[in-house]
C-alpha cells in the first residue's frame, strides 16, 4: 500500500493540496498518516496512480510545480485536469501519455 | 529544409533520454498513434520553438531538460504548410495546430502509407512564425539520415526560459 506520508513528502503536496488531489478532506489526510484510519480500496488505487505519476514526471517540473500541474485543465486532455483522470486505469493512461509526450519534446 | 540538403534541427527533451533523444516515446500525438505502429519524432525549426513546444504542456524545469542538435537528411518530404499541399491533403493550418488530433494522425496515417519520410507543419506552440518536422523514423531511406548530435543545457538566462 503507498505510504500517505511518503508520497507527501515525495510530491511536496501540503495535506491540503493533497486533499483536494484525493477529493477528501485534511482531517482524513492526516488520520491516514497518522495511521489512524485507511483509506477505502478506491482512495488506494488512486494514491498508487499518484504515486506512478510523480515517478513518470520524475525531475520534469520544477519543486512544488506538481500541484498547478494538476489541478490546471488541459487542452490536451480535452480539457480536464490531470487530477480529474486519476479515478481509473483507463483515463489514466492519458496522463500518463500527456508526461511522456512533454518528456519527449514532442510538438503540442 | 530541401530535398537531399542537410539541415540543423532542435529538440528539448528530458535529460534522462539524451542517451536515446529522437522517438516519442508516448503511445500517442499529434503525429502518431498507437495502432499506426512506426517510430514518430518531432523536431523544431529553432530552439526557441522546440521549448515552447514543452513549455506549451506544462511549466517544465529548464534545467531538467536538454536541447538536443540533430542533422536532418531526408529524400522524401512533405511540406504541410504550403498551400497547394495542404489542398492535396485536405488540411489547413487550423487542422493542422487545432486541439483535436484525429485529422493530423489520419494525414500521418496517408504519408506513411506514401512512404514520405518526413512532413514540415506549423508549431501550435510558437505561432505564427515556429515550424516542426514530423519525422517517420522507421522510413527512412538508405540514403537519409537523422543524427543527434549535441546536448547542451537549456541557456541559463531566465529572460529566455521565461520570456518562453
Amino acid at each position: 500500500m503507498t505510504s500517505v506520508r511518503a508520497l507527501r513528502r515525495e510530491t511536496r503536496l501540503s495535506q491540503e493540496e493533497l486533499a483536494r488531489v484525493m477529493g477528501a478532506s485534511w482531517v482524513t489526510i492526516s488520520r491516514w498518516e497518522r495511521k489512524v484510519a485507511k483509506p477505502s480500496p478506491q482512495s488506494q488505487a488512486r494514491l498508487a496512480r499518484l504515486g506512478k505519476l510523480v515517478e513518470r514526471v520524475g525531475k520534469a517540473l520544477p519543486p512544488g510545480e506538481l500541484y498547478r500541474f494538476l489541478d490546471t485543465p488541459q487542452p490536451l486532455l480535452r480539457g480536464y485536469r490531470p487530477v480529474d483522470l486519476l479515478d481509473n486505469d483507463y483515463s489514466f493512461q492519458d496522463v500518463l501519455g500527456f508526461v511522456e509526450s512533454a518528456k519527449s519534446g514532442d510538438m503540442t | 529544409m530541401r530535398l537531399g540538403e542537410e539541415s540543423r534541427l532542435y529538440k528539448a527533451v528530458y535529460a534522462d533520454y539524451q542517451h536515446d533523444p529522437l522517438p516519442s516515446r508516448s503511445s500517442s500525438g499529434r503525429f502518431h498513434r498507437a495502432d499506426t505502429g512506426g517510430v514518430t519524432s518531432y523536431l523544431a525549426a529553432s530552439p526557441q520553438t522546440a521549448w515552447r513546444e514543452v513549455r506549451q504542456r506544462w511549466r517544465a524545469d529548464p534545467d531538467a531538460y536538454r536541447m538536443v542538435q540533430v542533422r536532418v537528411k531526408v529524400s522524401k518530404i512533405v511540406d504541410l504548410t504550403d498551400p497547394a499541399t495542404q489542398t492535396r491533403y485536405g488540411v489547413d493550418r487550423e487542422v493542422l495546430t487545432g486541439e483535436r488530433y484525429e485529422q493530423c494522425q489520419r494525414l500521418a496515417a496517408r504519408l506513411r502509407a506514401e512512404a514520405v519520410e518526413a512532413a514540415w507543419t506549423f508549431s501550435r506552440a510558437d505561432s505564427p512564425q515556429g515550424r516542426c518536422l514530423v519525422l517517420f523514423l522507421d522510413l527512412l531511406a538508405a540514403e537519409s539520415h537523422v543524427k543527434a548530435e549535441q546536448f547542451a543545457p537549456l541557456p541559463a538566462d531566465e529572460a529566455w526560459t521565461e520570456e518562453i
